[in-house]
């Protein structure tokens, strides 16, 4: 089955240069492009479920605002949808931003149409991008969530963190991973160096993403809770 | 002064409590010095006195030599010394009916208050007492009083006489008081009260004294400061004056507690004139000085008296009273001081002064200014002045302190306000310094960028222009170019991320930007990369030159060294204190000999200078290149 995809990108060329790459592949079909945000969220609005592209690819720096919105948007109409953002480096902390706002990888711009595709591929088959320097966001990101306290230790947890609190610890295979990641190692090395195998390091892959978007929420409550924005009962 | 005035005397019972008992010797001393009747005892007053030893000599009954004089009579004012006898007749009445007589038995015992200093009492021609230096002990008659009883027989119906031969050097306080004749009981209550009083007083001052002395003691060996080491010695000289007076009598002479007792006074008041300078901050050099020779002249005058015999006994007298003047010009001084400035210190001392003053006045107008002859008796009170002036520099001195520690206090939160005010400043200061040195690094940083701009992508869009505008190259050849171009941007980016200090993450995120290049290259990548320290004294431009270092070398490998594959190895040498960076390739190698000394090679020596790493390249031809890169580890802080 093709798989429809959905392209926001305010760079005609670049935009271009994609279209051409996925008119080029066989199984993809360019469904949507848009240069605005506001373009984009019109068009999903007006959109009838059976024409939902099942794949978006989404700038963040477009003219009239964030791609971060028309990622939350899209994953708000069709939460099953793939979102990739295209970016220029690939390590921003927009990037970052993004994955944990449900965007499951990133695309660089400026890379060989090939590589492009590769990928692509890669993306659709569930194995995310991870550059060494967003392994090593992540772990510092998640330091403070990353050791789970027992819960003697913790009386009073966030009820964000009660609610989702497996989903917001990485675990310690987890944390191997991205460890070695962050060293660059490939992720077939990883697998090698760990004895696992490479899909279950992109398993953990897509595990530490989905978590970065939990954790990113339960950041948010413990931010709240601290400036005393929720009644505490 | 009649034998029939009888007062029934209520007398303190011996069992009373020391209350009531000090209550009645005061009371007793007040009735004693108005002259008042006690009771079945009376004073004789009117004597006759002749010169010479005539106890023992009932012959000589003539009127020749003996003069009527009245007692008490006091020797000093009359100049007065050697032996006299004194006598009086006592009338016997034969039956009750006569008033001009006294009853048989009436008169038991005979009590004087006051002689000096030898004593002996002939009754009828027989000696019933003998006290002085012939007796078993030597005792001071100048200030215990003396009983004796008569025995019953000697007193004879009609007419009795009594004879008091008093015997006293030149120079001391010498003479008689009135003598007194009654019933034993009555007598003996007389002589107990004046007894306690005059040696309980030297008692009870000893005892205060001494214990205000150990107080200054242990203060000034805690705190020190010349006011209090003062004010011991003070008590010391005093103390060791009353005991002289209570118990002195048992172990030395007789002369010598006499001597040295007005010594020690003189001693204590010229130190306690010392004090007083101290305790005004009146600290006049000369007066000091002054004091401090007088001090120190009071032992010569000890020594003077020791040698000079009868006569010094005057030098004894004289240095008493001239240290009695220096005490009433200290007076003087401290009252005018207290007018001046008033304090709650100085009115103590000025207060301690005075009294002590007055109680000294007392004593030498009662013994030797008055015309009184009753002041003989008296019984003297400068023991006291020990107390008084001890407890007056005391109070004086405490109040000193607690001043002292109010100031303090107020000095403390003083000092804490300045403290705080301080550290405020210098968070001030700090948060100044902080922004200048973050403003500092944003400008360096800033300059760091616009340099590798300038240099690395900056020059290569430049020569890309160039090789544009002349049309030679291939679109493949072009792309390459603008790839390379990209990389570089790529790599300026990366530097800028906040990952600061963490090399394996460095490495790998080159490793990541060159992936495509080196595969392409058809270069496989053995990746040994250990986790590797914190390496925080590497600044931002120094991580920089590291990672343009590492990929000169990964450039040069894809380039020039037509190798198949390329081992990378870091990991943190602990014994050596470094991070051993390794690229090896298998690639043709080149001749180490002529190493092409091109712009590369200088740079990454160069580059490896600036981070202070030791750069090693090992290569020969066909046996690939291993370069070695070791970077230091700062020893951890702390």
């Amino acid at each position: 089955m093709t798989q429809r995809i959905g392209l926001v990108e305010d760079d005609e060329r670049v935009r271009h240069a994609l279209a051409r790459v996925i008119s080029r592949a066989p199984g993809f079909s360019l469904w949507f492009e848009s240069g605005t945000v506001a373009g984009a969220l019109d068009w999903m609005r007006s959109c009838q479920p059976v024409h939902w592209p099942e794949v978006w690819l989404v700038d963040l720096g477009l003219p009239d605002g964030s791609g971060l919105e028309v990622i939350r948007e899209a994953l708000r109409l069709h939460p099953g949808s793939h979102v990739m953002v295209v970016s220029v480096f690939g390590d921003e902390e927009k990037v970052l931003d993004s994955i944990a706002a449900g965007a499951s990888g990133y695309l660089l711009k400026g890379e060989r149409d090939e590589d492009l595709l590769l990928h692509l591929h890669d993306l659709l088959r569930g194995g995310s991008p991870m550059s060494p320097m967003i392994a090593r966001q992540v772990l510092n990101r998640m330091r403070a969530l990353s050791e789970r306290p027992s819960r003697e230790r913790r009386p009073d947890p966030p009820p964000a963190a009660v609610e989702d609190g497996d989903a917001a610890y990485l675990t310690r295979r987890e944390r191997d991973t991205l460890e070695l990641i962050a060293r660059g190692y490939s992720y077939d090395e990883v697998a090698e160096e760990l004895s696992m195998s490479a899909n279950t390091v992109r398993h953990h892959i897509r595990s530490i993403y989905a978590k970065l978007g939990v954790h990113s929420k339960v950041e948010a409550v413990n931010e709240a809770r601290r400036r005393r924005w929720l009644a505490v009962e | 002064m009649h034998p029939g005035t009888a007062v029934s005397g209520s007398v303190a019972s011996r069992s009373t409590g020391w209350l009531r008992r000090v209550c009645a010797l005061l009371l007793m001393q007040m009735l004693f010095m108005a002259g008042a009747a006690w009771g079945a005892n009376w004073a004789v007053t009117e004597v006759e006195v002749a010169p010479g030893d005539f106890g023992s000599s009932p012959a000589r009954q003539s009127r020749e030599g003996w003069r009527p004089t009245t007692l008490p009579e006091p020797w000093l004012r009359l100049g007065r010394s050697g032996t006299w006898t004194y006598r009086f007749p006592l009338e016997v009445c034969p039956s009750v009916a006569v008033a001009t007589c006294v009853q048989p038995g009436q008169v038991e015992g005979l009590w004087v208050p006051k002689v000096g200093r030898e004593l002996s009492v002939w009754v009828n021609g027989a000696r019933v007492l003998h006290l002085g230096p012939v007796g078993a002990v030597e005792r001071d008659l100048t200030r215990r009083p003396v009983l004796v009883t008569i025995p019953a027989p000697l007193l004879r119906p009609g007419a009795n006489e009594f004879r008091l031969v008093v015997t006293a050097p030149e120079h001391q306080v010498a003479g008689l008081s009135r003598v007194w004749l009654g019933s034993t009981h009555e007598l003996t209550l007389r002589h107990a009260s004046r007894d306690h009083l005059v040696m309980g007083m030297p008692g009870a001052v000893a005892s205060v004294s001494a214990i205000l002395t150990a107080l200054g003691v242990l203060t000034a060996l805690r705190f020190g400061g010349t006011a209090v080491w003062l004010f011991s010695l003070i008590g010391v000289l005093w103390t060791a004056r009353e005991l002289l007076l209570l118990v002195g009598f048992f172990v030395l002479p007789l002369n010598t507690v006499l001597a040295m007792a007005p010594l020690l006074q003189a001693a204590a008041v010229l130190m306690s004139c010392w004090l007083l300078l101290d305790l005004m901050a009146l600290s006049e050099r000369r007066w000091v000085r002054v004091l401090k020779w007088l001090v120190a002249c009071t032992p010569l005058v000890a020594l003077a008296w020791w040698f000079g015999g009868e006569a010094s006994w005057v030098w004894i007298w004289a240095w008493r009273r001239l240290t009695d003047a220096a005490g009433l010009c200290m007076t003087a001084v401290a009252a005018y001081a207290l007018w001046r400035q008033p304090s709650w210190s100085r009115l103590f001392v000025a207060v301690g002064m005075i009294g002590s003053a007055s109680l000294a006045f007392i004593d030498v107008w009662m013994l030797e200014l008055s015309d009184r002859r009753l002041g003989f008796e008296h019984v003297p009170v400068t023991s006291l002045m020990a107390v008084f002036f001890l407890l007056s520099v005391s109070a004086s001195i405490y109040m000193r302190v607690a001043q002292a520690l109010r100031i303090e206090e107020r000095h403390k939160q003083v000092l804490a306000q300045e403290v705080s005010r301080q550290r405020r400043e210098l968070q001030r200061l700090h948060a100044r310094e902080s922004e200048r040195l973050r403003a500092e690094a944003v400008v360096n940083e800033r300059a760091r960028i616009v340099r590798e701009m300038h240099d690395g992508l900056g020059s290569q869009l430049v020569g890309l222009l160039s090789t544009v505008e002349s049309g030679e190259y291939t679109q493949a050849e072009l792309t390459s170019e603008v790839h390379e171009a990209m990389g570089q941007l790529r790599l300026t980016i990366d530097t800028l991320e906040p990952l600061g200090d963490d090399l394996s993450s460095l490495l790998g995120q080159l490793r990541f930007r060159l992936d495509g290049r080196l595969r392409k290259a058809g270069l496989k990548l053995v990746w040994q990369v250990r986790a590797l320290p914190v390496a925080d004294h590497l600044s931002a431009a120094d991580l920089s030159h590291l990672q343009r270092l590492l990929y000169e070398v990964f450039a040069n490998v894809i380039k020039h060294a037509r190798a198949t594959q390329v081992q990378v190895g870091a990991a943190h040498d602990e014994a050596r204190r470094c991070i051993d960076i390794r690229i090896v390739d298998n690639g043709c190698g080149f001749d180490a000999g002529q190493a092409p000394s091109g712009r590369g090679l200088n740079n990454m020596r160069y580059r490896a200078e600036q981070i202070g790493a030791i750069l090693r390249m090992q290569s020969a031809p066909g046996e690939g290149t291993e370069v070695i890169l070791q970077l230091p580890v700062m020893p951890a802080q702390g």
